[in-house]
C-alpha cells in the first residue's frame, strides 16, 4: 500500500522536473568531438588521399562492412580502387580507426544516417572522401615510410639517412 | 640435400619437459618438430644453418643442476641424447628480443603498403619474440631499389640481412646473376646491374625472404591480403613435374600462385613458370561466351539452347581429339562418348610412336620421385634441357650433385645440415652429372662431362654403351670418345643410386628407345638404375595411358576427313586441344572440310578460330579434375573460385554434349559434381583406375578472417547474397571444417605463423612429410599400342652446302602454351641468338655478336624460312652444329638452317619489330590489369555452382 503512495508521489515529482530528452531533430544533442558515428576518409596536409589501402580496417571490421581493392598509381602511391562501407551493417564501433595506420579512416560525430531506401547506404569512395584532416593536422604517412614515392625520394622522409652508395668502398 | 637417415630419436628436455627429438637434424629443427615457437630466420629447412642471424638463441644447461646455463644458437647446435634446453628463461628471451630490437632499428615503418605484410614471417617473429616497442630514435639507413625484372619486386630498406636470399639464388638454385655485396650496415642483395633476374626459380626470393625485401610483382600489381584470398589446392599446369600449388583469389578474378608442400614433389620451391604463369587464366584470349549456339535469351545460354543447336548431328559419329592438357576425367569422357577407334590425343605419327614406347616404359619402369632424384649419387641427362622443360626437376638434380661433399663432410664428422661449412669442405666436389646433348644449357657447369653431339650421334652413342654393357668389352679402342665414354660407363655402374633422365623434347624415337634399352641391360644386370622420362604437358602420362591400338594420329585424322562422303562421321570434338604440332596446310585441311567441328577451350587458338561452335572450358583454377604427372601420380585440382557461366569444366560440357549427341551411351547424363560423374564411371567401367572420391567434408576455402563479406557486392544490392553452393569437399565461405589432411589445406596457415613458413607446423618433422598427407594413387599404365618398331629414318642428309644441324633452345617462358598466354611472359626481352662453334664462324669470317641471316629448312611448310639472329660461339660444338634461339620458329621442329651475314637492315627491321612487339606486350599488360580492377567491383553471384542451368 505505502509503495504504491510513493509510486504514485515519485511520478508526480517528475512532472516538475526538467526532460532529459531534447525535441529531436529541432534541438540537436552535444556530441563529443571523438563520438563515433559516420565514417570518413581523410586527406594529407598536402591534400592526398591518405588511405594507403593496406586493408586493416576492413580486417578489423567485425561486421565486415569494408570492402577495398588496393592499385599502385603513377606517382608511385598506392590508393583504393574502390573503397566502400556498407553502413547498413555499421556497428560504429570504431575498430576501424583504431587498425588505420595512416589515419586515413575516421569517425566524425555525425550519427544521422538515416535513409529510406537501404541500398542508400552503401557508401563508394567518393562519398566518403572529404577535403580536410580530421582529427591528425599534420600527418603523413609517406614521409613516415621508407619506399619512395614521386615527390619523396630514398632518404628523404623522416628520419632517414641519404641512400647507401653501394659501389662505394668506405666500410 | 640428402643424408642417410639414422632414425634416432633420443630424448631431451626443453623446459624439462621431455620431447623425443630425430638426432638426423639440428636443435631448432627438433624444437619445431615438436610444434614449439622458437623464432628463427636465416635457416630454412630445405638450406640449413649458417648462424647468421643469431635469432634462435635458447639456453643450454650442463645438467638439472645447472642453474645459470648458457646461450646457444639452437640451428648450430646437434642434438645430444638427454640435453636439457630451455625455451622460456628470461635470459634467452631477453636476447632473442634484443636481436629483434637491433634488426628494427632500420626495419622501415612501411608493412601498410608491403605486399608481405600479413604473411611476414618478421612480422610473426617480432610479435613471438614480444618486442611490441621501438626504443631506437635514431636515423635510418636507406638502399636505392634495383628493377629486377618484370615478375620479383625489390624494396632493400626492408632487409634484415639473413642472406637467405643470396643462398637460395646462388647456393641452392645455380644462378649466378645475383649476390651480395657491402659489409656492416651497408650489406647489399641484388644484381650488379639493374636487370631481369635470369634463373627459373627467381620467384621463390618472394618466399624465402622471411620480410618485404623481394615481393611478388604481379600480385602486387592486383594485391589482395593473405587472408583475404579464396584459396583451394590446386596442381601446376605447366608441366609434368605436377608440382602442388595453393592459388589465391579474390573478387572473381586469380591474384596469385603460392607453393604447397608436398615432400615427395615440389617440397618448398615452384619454379618461375608455375609461379607467374597463371596470368593466362585472367588473359585476353579467354573464351568467356559460347559461340555458334543460337542463345534463346540474351542473358544466358541454357542447356535447351545446346541441344538445339547439336539436334541435328544425333546419330553421327565424332571423332574426339584429347589433349595432355585436359583434365584425366575429360580426356576419359571424351574416348568413351566417341568410341576407340575414333579416339585421337592430336598427336602426330612421331609422336605417336613416342607415346607408345612412353606407355611401355611407364609398364615396365617406376619413374623416380623428385624427392628421389635429390638422393642420386650419378645422373645422366640425355638430351633433354630439364631447367627449361621441368625447371624443377633440375633443381633437385643440383641437389643431388652436393651429395659428395655431403659425404666428404660427414666423414669428418660435419653434419648434413651445417650448410656453410659443408661448402666449404666441399668446395667444388659435385656428385657426377653426365650430360649429352645437342645444345647448352644451364647444368653444364656443374656438369662432370657434358658431350655436345647431334641427337642422331646421341642415339648411336647410347646404342654402343648399351652393347657395351652387354658384351663387357672394352671402350677405349672403338669409339673416338672413348676415354670420356669409359669414365661415364665406369661410374654409371659403380653407382649406389644412378638416375638417368630423358623426354620428349627431341621428338625423337629412336632417342627414347635407345634410353630405354639402356635402362634394360642395367635392369637386367641387376643395377640400382632409377630414371625418368620428361613428357611435355601436365597430364600427358594420363592421356596417353588412354592411346590404344585404336587410336588415331593427327595424320589419320586428316585422311579421315579427307573420305568425309564415305564415311558416317558427322564432326570432330576438340578437347582443349590447340593442335601445335599441326602445319598450316593441314589446318586449311581441317577448315575445309564440311564436318562440324566443335571446340571446347580455355583460350583462343587455331583450332576454336576454325570451329563452328566453339564452348568456354575452365582452366585450371576455376575446375575440378585430376592430372597425372610423369611418374604417373593422380593429383586432384580443385576448383578455386565458381566459374562464371557459361565457362564450364570440359567434363561437364562433354556429359552435356553427350545427352544430344550420345544419348544411348550409358555415360550421357549430366554429372552433378566430379564425385558423382566417378561413381557413374566405375559403375560403367570395371576398370576404372581411381578410388572413390570422400567429398564429404566441408573445408572453408577462405581464412577465418576474410574482410568485407557484407560489403563487396553490396554495390550490386544491399541484400547479401547466400554463398554459393559447390560439391566438391570445398565451401566458398570463410565457415567450414578442418581439411582431413593436411595435405588438403587451401592455404598454409597457423596461429602465431601467418607466413608459408607456418608449414612446419603440419609436418611430421622438419621437411618430412605432412602430418596427414594423402593416399598417393598412381595410375597403372599397360602398354596398349603395338610396340614401336625402329624404322629408322636416315639421318636428314644436308640437301644444301653449308647446312648446319639445329637445334631449338625453348625457354622455360615458352615451352608451355597456356603459360604463354600470360602478358608478362611476353615481355622478357628474348632476341634471336645462334650459337655455333668458333671454328667454323672464323672460317666464315664472322664474329661473336654479330648478326646473322638463318635460312631454315623446315618440315613444316609455314615457318617462316629466314630470321635473324645474334651469333655467340660455343667452343664444345662441332662444325656441322649448333643451337639457339628463334622466337618466331618457337614451336616448330627445324632441323638444319644455313647461315649468312645479315645486312644492317634486317638487323634494324628486326630490332624495331621486337620493339614494337614489347610495347604492344606492354599495352596488353595494361589493358588486363584495368579491365581485371573493372572486374572487382562486378562479382558473380550464384547459388549453385552447377551446371549450365544452375545459376
Amino acid at each position: 500500500m505505502l509503495s504504491q503512495f510513493r509510486t504514485i508521489w515519485l511520478v508526480l515529482k517528475h512532472t516538475f522536473t526538467k526532460a532529459d530528452t531534447v525535441e529531436y531533430p529541432e534541438k540537436k544533442p552535444y556530441l563529443a568531438p571523438r563520438y563515433r558515428g559516420r565514417i570518413v576518409l581523410t586527406r594529407e596536409p598536402d591534400g592526398q588521399e591518405r588511405c594507403v589501402a593496406c586493408n586493416l580496417c576492413a580486417v578489423a571490421c567485425p561486421v565486415d562492412c569494408i570492402a577495398l581493392q588496393q592499385t599502385i598509381d603513377d606517382d608511385g602511391r598506392k590508393r583504393a580502387e574502390f573503397f566502400r562501407i556498407n553502413f547498413s551493417r555499421c556497428i560504429l564501433c570504431g575498430f576501424c580507426e583504431e587498425a588505420c595506420p595512416t589515419y586515413a579512416i575516421q569517425l566524425t560525430p555525425d550519427v544521422e544516417l538515416a535513409e529510406y531506401d537501404r541500398q542508400n547506404l552503401v557508401y563508394e569512395k567518393e562519398h566518403l572522401l572529404i577535403n580536410g584532416v580530421g582529427k591528425y593536422p599534420d600527418y603523413s604517412f609517406y614521409q613516415q615510410s621508407g619506399i619512395a614515392i614521386k615527390d619523396k625520394a630514398k632518404g628523404a622522409g623522416a628520419q632517414e639517412k641519404p641512400p647507401i652508395d653501394i659501389k662505394g668502398l668506405m666500410p | 640435400m640428402t643424408f642417410d637417415k639414422q632414425n634416432s630419436q633420443v630424448t631431451i628436455y626443453i623446459d624439462d619437459q621431455p620431447y623425443q627429438v630425430s638426432t638426423d637434424n639440428n636443435l631448432l629443427a627438433g624444437v619445431l618438430s615438436q610444434k614449439l615457437n622458437l623464432p628463427y630466420f636465416c635457416w630454412h629447412p630445405s638450406m640449413g644453418s649458417v648462424g647468421a642471424c643469431r635469432q634462435c638463441a635458447v639456453t643450454q644447461y650442463q645438467d638439472e643442476n645447472d642453474q645459470r646455463g648458457r646461450l646457444v644458437m639452437a640451428c648450430t647446435t646437434p642434438v645430444t641424447d638427454g640435453m636439457r634446453i630451455s625455451l622460456k628463461d628470461s635470459q634467452s628471451e631477453q636476447f632473442r628480443e634484443q636481436v629483434i630490437a637491433a634488426m628494427m632499428t632500420n626495419h622501415p615503418h612501411d608493412c601498410p603498403v608491403c605486399a608481405e605484410g600479413g604473411e611476414c614471417h618478421l612480422q610473426d617473429m617480432t610479435v613471438m619474440t614480444g618486442h611490441t616497442h621501438r626504443n631506437y630514435q635514431g636515423e635510418k639507413r636507406t638502399f636505392n631499389n634495383q628493377y629486377l625484372g618484370e615478375f620479383v619486386g625489390h624494396e632493400m630498406n626492408r632487409c634484415i640481412t639473413c642472406y637467405r636470399c643470396v643462398r637460395f639464388y646462388k647456393d641452392y638454385a645455380g644462378g649466378d646473376d645475383f649476390g651480395v655485396y657491402g659489409s656492416k650496415n651497408q650489406v647489399y642483395f641484388g644484381r650488379q646491374q639493374e636487370g631481369q633476374l635470369e634463373s627459373e626459380f627467381s620467384g621463390n626470393l618472394v618466399e624465402v625472404c622471411p620480410t618485404g625485401v623481394f615481393t611478388n610483382k604481379l600480385f602486387s600489381a592486383h594485391y589482395a591480403r593473405k587472408w583475404d584470398l579464396q584459396s583451394a589446392p590446386s596442381i601446376c599446369a605447366h608441366c609434368s613435374i605436377g608440382c602442388n600449388t595453393s592459388v589465391g583469389e579474390r573478387y572473381g578474378s586469380v591474384r596469385r600462385v603460392m607453393n604447397r608442400y608436398n615432400q615427395a614433389i615440389n617440397g618448398y620451391f615452384l619454379c618461375d613458370r608455375g609461379r607467374f604463369g597463371i596470368g593466362f587464366v585472367n588473359g585476353e584470349k579467354r573464351l568467356r561466351q559460347a559461340s555458334g549456339i543460337r542463345q534463346s535469351s540474351p542473358e544466358r545460354l541454357s542447356k535447351l539452347d545446346v541441344s538445339k543447336a547439336l539436334v541435328h548431328f544425333r546419330g553421327k559419329r565424332f571423332i574426339g581429339v584429347g589433349s595432355a592438357r585436359a583434365s584425366f576425367e575429360a580426356n576419359y569422357l571424351l574416348k568413351q562418348f566417341v568410341g576407340n577407334s575414333k579416339f585421337s590425343l592430336g598427336l602426330t605419327e612421331r609422336q605417336m610412336q613416342l607415346a607408345s614406347l612412353h606407355q611401355q616404359y611407364l609398364s615396365q619402369y617406376q619413374p623416380v620421385s623428385i624427392a628421389d632424384i635429390e638422393q642420386s649419387d650419378f645422373v645422366l641427362i640425355v638430351d633433354e634441357d630439364i631447367t627449361q622443360t621441368a625447371p624443377r626437376m633440375a633443381l633437385a638434380v643440383r641437389q643431388a650433385l652436393r651429395n659428395a661433399s655431403i659425404e666428404k663432410a660427414s666423414e669428418l664428422g660435419v653434419p648434413h645440415w651445417q650448410d656453410s661449412a659443408v661448402r666449404t669442405i666441399g668446395g667444388q666436389e659435385l656428385s657426377p652429372l653426365y650430360l649429352i646433348q645437342s645444345m647448352g644449357t644451364k647444368l653444364d657447369n656443374v656438369a662432370e662431362q657434358v658431350i655436345m653431339q647431334s641427337t642422331a650421334a646421341t642415339i648411336k652413342l647410347l646404342n654402343l654403351m648399351t652393347e657395351l654393357i652387354t658384351s663387357n668389352a672394352p671402350l677405349i679402342d672403338i669409339h673416338h670418345q672413348g676415354q670420356q665414354l669409359s669414365s661415364l660407363l665406369n661410374q654409371l655402374v659403380s653407382a649406389k643410386k644412378p638416375l638417368i633422365i630423358g623426354g620428349w623434347s627431341r621428338q625423337s624415337p629412336q632417342l627414347l628407345s635407345a634410353i630405354m634399352s639402356l635402362l634394360d641391360v642395367l635392369t637386367k644386370a641387376d643395377m640400382p638404375v632409377r630414371s625418368a622420362i620428361v613428357a611435355q604437358e601436365v597430364n600427358q602420362v594420363g592421356a596417353i595411358s588412354l592411346l590404344d591400338q585404336q587410336s588415331l594420329s593427327v595424320e589419320d585424322i586428316l585422311e579421315n576427313v579427307k573420305q568425309e562422303q564415305s564415311s558416317e562421321v558427322g564432326g570432330i570434338i576438340f578437347l582443349e586441344q590447340e593442335l601445335s604440332g599441326v602445319s598450316q596446310t593441314q589446318l586449311e585441311q581441317l577448315k575445309q572440310t564440311q564436318l562440324a567441328i566443335i571446340a571446347l577451350d580455355h583460350s583462343e587458338n587455331a583450332v576454336t578460330a576454325l570451329a563452328d561452335i566453339v564452348l568456354p572450358a575452365a582452366s585450371v583454377t576455376e575446375g575440378d579434375g585430376h592430372y597425372v604427372n610423369y611418374q604417373g601420380l593422380i593429383q586432384r585440382y580443385y576448383q578455386v573460385h565458381p566459374n562464371r557461366l557459361p565457362i564450364m569444366d570440359s567434363w561437364r560440357w562433354l556429359t552435356l554434349l553427350a545427352t544430344t549427341l550420345f544419348a544411348e551411351h550409358p555415360l550421357a547424363k549430366e554429372a552433378q559434381s566430379l564425385s558423382q560423374l566417378h561413381d557413374d564411371c566405375r559403375q560403367y567401367d570395371a576398370k576404372w583406375p581411381m578410388l572413390p572420391l570422400d567429398d564429404h567434408y566441408d573445408i572453408a576455402r577462405e581464412s577465418h578472417r576474410t574482410s568485407g563479406r557484407t560489403s563487396k557486392t553490396a554495390n550490386i544490392s544491399v541484400h547479401e547474397p547466400k554463398t554459393t553452393q559447390s560439391t566438391d569437399g570445398y565451401r566458398f565461405s570463410m565457415e567450414g571444417s578442418k581439411p582431413s589432411s593436411t595435405a588438403e589445406m587451401p592455404f598454409t596457415w597457423a596461429p602465431g605463423w601467418n607466413s608459408n613458413q607456418s608449414i612446419t607446423q603440419f609436418q611430421q618433422e622438419v621437411a618430412g612429410s605432412l602430418l596427414l598427407p594423402m593416399t598417393t594413387q598412381y595410375l597403372s599404365i599397360a602398354q596398349s599400342i603395338a610396340k614401336y618398331c625402329d624404322h629408322s629414318e636416315a639421318v636428314v642428309q644436308t640437301s644444301q652446302a653449308n647446312a648446319l644441324q639445329f637445334s631449338q633452345q625453348i625457354k622455360w617462358y615458352q615451352g608451355d602454351w597456356q603459360a604463354g598466354l600470360t602478358p608478362e611472359f611476353t615481355l622478357i626481352e628474348s632476341t634471336n641468338y645462334i650459337f655455333l662453334s668458333s671454328d667454323y664462324a672464323s672460317q666464315q669470317g664472322w664474329q661473336s655478336g654479330q648478326w646473322l641471316q638463318v635460312s631454315c629448312m623446315s618440315s613444316k611448310d609455314n615457318a617462316p624460312t629466314s630470321v635473324i639472329a645474334e651469333l655467340f660461339f660455343d667452343p664444345r660444338l662441332s662444325d656441322e652444329l649448333c643451337y639457339g634461339q628463334l622466337n618466331e620458329l618457337a614451336t616448330f621442329d627445324v632441323k638444319q638452317v644455313s647461315l649468312m651475314a645479315a645486312s644492317e637492315k634486317q638487323v634494324a627491321d628486326y630490332k624495331m619489330r621486337r620493339k614494337a612487339e614489347h610495347t604492344k606486350a606492354e599495352q596488353a599488360q595494361q589493358y588486363m590489369l584495368e579491365r581485371l580492377k573493372q572486374q572487382d567491383q562486378f562479382i558473380p553471384i550464384r547459388l549453385m555452382n552447377g551446371g549450365l542451368d544452375d545459376v
